[in-house]
Parts: C-alpha cells; structure tokens; sequence
C-alpha cells in the first residue's frame, strides 16, 4: 500500500439542476495519509461540504452526478453498492456534521443513540453497548448527572451536542473522520474545547482527519496540509505551512490577509 | 473517571422511543383545555365500554303503554315513539359511533402511514405512482365516497366503517409522506446511515419516530369526522338500521317529533356534538404535549 489512507482523483460532483447541471466540485485531487489532517479551506458554496458527502456516499444520486475516483484503503468507494458501502461506513470513515442540534434525534436518548452507534459498527450488543457508550460520552465530557437532568439533545447546550456528536462518530474508532464545519455555530470558547477534544482523539488513535472550515486561522492550527477551494475548483495545496507562508494564488493570499486583518479587529469568530 | 459496574440511572428501562414520557403529563398539567378533553374523553370512553354492565333498559324493548314520555325519574331522557329508554338508547349508540370513529380511523391511520411511508422513502418511481392514487382517492370528498360504496355494497356497520376508512387514509398519507420527506434529509438520518444503519433500522428508528408527530392531530381529528359521518350516515339510512341505536338514526327518527318530543333530538344531537367536540381538543392539546421543545423542565439549558 501506498501509506495514503485515501486518494482522490478528478473528483467531480455535479448537480441536477432546474435550469441545467451544476458544477459544485471540479476535478478535485488529493492525498491524505493515515493518522494526518487535511484541512478543506473556502467561503460559502466553494463546494467544501459537497466533497464530504461524497467521499461519505451521502449525496442523493437522485440530484446529483458523482465521477472520478476516490480510493479509501485502497478501494474505490465511489462506485461501491449501497451494501458494501453501509459496511465502509459503518468501519471506516465518521463524519461531523455543522450542526450539533440537527445532527442529533430529537425523539431519542441521546445516550442511546451514541449505543446505536456502538451496535451498529459491531462493537458491542445490548446492555454492553449501553455501558459503552457510558463510557465514551464520559470520555468527551458529558457525565452520568448530565444524561439524568438532560437526557435529550435539545435539552443539551450546542457545545454539549457536539461532543455527543464526536463520541457517536467515534464510537468504532474509524481511520477515517470527515468534519464539516464542526465548530462553526459554537462560541470561542466551546470551540476551542471541540477542537482540543478532537484533536487527543486523533492523536491517541491514529485517526485521519478531513477538517472542512471557512476559518483559515482555525484550520491553520490543525492541519498538516491545506486545500484551498474557489467556485468548485482547488486553487491552491500543499503543506500548511507553506500555503500560508508563500501562497501561490492571490485568492489565498487574500484569504489570509482577510484573516489577519479579522483578527486583528477582535472578530475572527468564524461567523463572519 | 468511576467506571460503572452498572447501568446509570439515565438508561432506565430499555424502551422504544420516549413520547410515553413523564413530560407529557407535566406539560398538561396547568393545561385547562387538556383536562377537560382529557377527562371527557375518559367519561365517555368508560361509560360506553361500562353499558352492558349498567342498571339500564333493553335499548330495544317497546313499550307502547309509555310512549314519548318526557324526562323523569323512570326513564331520565324520557321514551321514544316506540316507548323505548331514551337514556339506554343514547348510551348503547354511543359504542357504535366510539367503535365506527376509532377502527375506520385506525385502518385509515395504518394504510396513510404505509403508503405515504412507501411514497416519501421508496423512490423516483413508486412515489408519484402511490401519490396519484391517493389524489383519485382525495378527490371524492369522504362522505360522497362513502355514499356510492355503501349504494354498492349495502348498509349496516361494517360496511359504514369501510367505506369511512377506505376514503379517509389518502389524507395521512398526503401528511406523513410530505413529513418523511423532510425528516430523511435531517442529518442523523445521515448520521445513522454513516453508522451503516440498514434502511429498514434508519425508518423504523429514526424517521417513523420523528415523522409521525403531525399526524397525531390528524388521527384525533379523523375520529371526529370518522364519527360525525357514521352519524350523518346512519341519519339518510345507510348506516345502522332500525331497530339497532344510532345517534345519526335516532336523529331521523324524531326529528319529525321535534314539537313534541324535542329531548329526543336533543339528547343525540348534543351527544353526537359533544363526542366530536372532544376528539377536536383533544387533537389541539396533543399537539402541544407531544412537541418535546415546549418542555420546560428536564434541565433545560436554553
């Protein structure tokens, strides 16, 4: 094997639309080798989340096109059936949706749905997923007096969600974790804890990282390498530092100028 | 960090989904309408179950001796044209009409959530096939419908809560299709088919669950107009026949004696009325009650 845990190539993603198709992701490329973090970079409709539903099989063939290649172990997972893929997912790749709340059953525990999980990638059964999942939300800081007083996601803080989010999406301890903008409606605060949270996790297993974000400083902290997308197409990639330091596209340039300049004005919240 | 020898008190007993929660009834009370509907319904609920077991008149025992009596202490609703019990009549029609609203409601209920189910999940093509079917059957209004089957395939009961439900389901369906719609592109619906949920688990735990919540006013609003059609039915005799008692029946039966009689119109007529009066508030308050986001207790922290 090659030592990347996923390879993509010519990726493109295309939506049907009313008034003909859409191109949301042109001939996308990268690597991202096991136990490193990718992070995806671009304002609004770039195409970012596009990427992430479909390398996670999410997008709705119904609406949209899906071609080129993108192989996870070394196994295309583009043109795999419904089956096998439930299977790769259920394994392989987590992902984190942008909002904590909607990510979360409004009708079930969400205790139990972090034992759905648990069953589900085959870790444990019954009872024992329970006592397992008792043990992974209180690994992500959500302990037994929480789940008693508040046992439904929207009686949980957004910040509180979200680690219940992480501690279901990594429940099996994928190799692989797509995080969509997974901060990006929390406070400084809570969003320094998610990150720090995300981050033990991913150091102690070994785990790659898809980190997709609008927040070039926030990315610029975790990541190892950096893609920069514009209008469905990567403008720019490489390594961290060096995309930040010598960015060979104005568009990242005046990202990164944007992000300096936001900063220094005391509202780098990420909700700009 | 303990590390629990067993199960937190937050799993408590394993159980399906929580709408039984101790919530709901948290929520009603303080709640005047849903007392109200709540303890009506319970009256009129046990009472007609209770109806063979009261001290009452055979419903169908003539009397001729004691014809349209009025209202006293040997018969508290008075006698009919045919000196039968007033009181025992009303009560006794009050299970068909209970038995008619709920079973051609169930069906209908049960069918809705099978074909808008099928509709809203199965696909590019089942979809617009079922929902025009259900248009057909949209298009007749229910008693209309009704009508022309029970011309068909004659009067009586059975045949009244039929025809009731085989027009009634096309509207659970509309709702519940048009609500899993929404609900399958929710993100744990994603989330869970990331966790290889198999479609049949995403649907029967997730969905079905979440996408069933505005049918419940639906449902108690069927019974009642499940109820007043059976009435209405039964009232240009094509439901319950004579001699049995049908609020609806009894209604054409002495609306002719109106001027001399008027309890017996009144005592059906306000029975009928107020049945239905109570599925409607009870559609109203459990919308309400069963909406988790109103609660105020449970550690809110919003």
């Amino acid at each position: 094997m090659s030592g990347h845990i996923l390879e993509v190539e010519a990726l493109t993603v295309t939506y049907r639309g009313r008034n003909g198709p859409v191109e949301a992701v042109a001939d996308l490329e990268f690597r991202l080798k096991s136990g490193s973090t990718l992070g995806i970079i671009g304002e609004s409709g770039a195409g970012k989340t596009s990427i992430g539903l479909a390398l996670a099989g999410l997008l709705d063939r119904k609406y949209a096109d899906v071609s080129g290649s993108a192989r996870f172990r070394g196994r295309e997972l583009l043109d795999l059936p419904e089956k096998e893929m439930a299977g790769v997912r259920g394994s392989g790749i987590g992902m984190l949706f942008q909002d904590p709340v909607a990510s979360l059953d409004p009708t079930m525990r969400v205790a139990d749905q972090v034992a759905e999980s648990i069953s589900l990638r085959g870790i444990a059964r019954g009872e024992e997923a329970r006592l397992r999942a008792f043990k992974e939300l209180a690994d992500v800081g959500i302990d037994e007096p929480t789940l008693v007083a508040a046992p439904y996601a929207h009686q949980l803080s957004g910040g509180q969600c979200q680690r219940v989010q992480i501690a279901a999406a990594l429940a099996g301890s994928p190799d692989l974790l797509i995080a969509d903008e997974p901060t990006s409606s929390l406070d400084m605060t809570r969003q320094k804890q998610v990150i720090e949270l995300l981050m033990a996790r991913l150091r102690r297993e070994d785990m790659a990282m898809i980190f997709i974000s609008h927040d070039l400083l926030l990315v610029a902290g975790i990541a190892e390498q950096l893609l920069v997308m514009r209008e469905g197409r990567a403008v720019e990639s490489g390594p961290c530092v060096r995309v930040l330091s010598q960015p060979a596209d104005s568009y990242t340039a005046e990202l990164i100028e944007a992000g300096i300049v936001g900063s220094r004005e005391g509202n780098a919240d990420g909700s700009a | 960090m303990a590390s629990p020898t067993q199960l937190p008190a937050a799993w408590g007993p394993a159980s399906g989904p929580e709408l039984s929660d101790a919530g709901i009834w948290s929520r009603l009370k303080g709640n005047g309408t849903a007392v109200l509907a709540l303890v009506l319904l319970l009256l009129i609920g046990v009472t007609s179950l209770l109806v063979p077991l009261l001290p009452l008149d055979d419903p169908l025992e003539t009397d001729y001796e004691n014809t349209l009596q009025a209202p006293g202490p040997e018969h508290l609703l008075g006698t009919d044209a045919h000196g039968r019990d007033e009181l025992s009549r009303v009560l006794w029609a009050s299970r068909t009409s209970l038995m008619v609203g709920v079973l051609a409601t169930a069906i209908a209920l049960v069918t809705g959530i099978a074909v808008g189910g099928l509709a809203g999940y199965g696909g590019r093509f089942i979809d617009p096939l079922l929902m025009r079917i259900t248009d057909i059957f949209l298009s007749f209004p229910v008693i209309l419908g009704a009508i022309a089957i029970l011309a068909v395939a004659g009067p009586g009961r059975r045949n009244v809560f039929l025809a009731i439900a085989l027009f009634g389901w096309p509207i659970f369906a509309r709702v519940f299709r048009s609500s899993v719609l929404s609900v399958r592109e929710r993100d744990y619906v994603k989330a869970a088919r990331l966790m290889g949920a198999s479609e049949t688990r995403i649907f029967m735990t997730h969905i079905l669950p979440n996408a069933s919540a505005p049918l419940v006013t639906y449902t108690t609003m069927a019974v009642a107009a499940a109820i007043l059609a059976e009435a209405g039915l039964s009232f240009i005799g094509l439901g319950v026949q004579i001699p049995y008692p049908s609020w609806g029946l009894m209604l054409a039966e002495s609306m002719v004696l109106f001027d001399r009689a008027p309890w017996l119109v009144m005592a059906p007529g306000l029975a009928v009325t107020l049945t239905a009066l109570v599925f409607i508030l009870l559609g109203a308050v459990a919308t309400r009650a069963m909406d988790p986001r109103k609660s105020g207790g449970g550690g809110s922290r919003r």
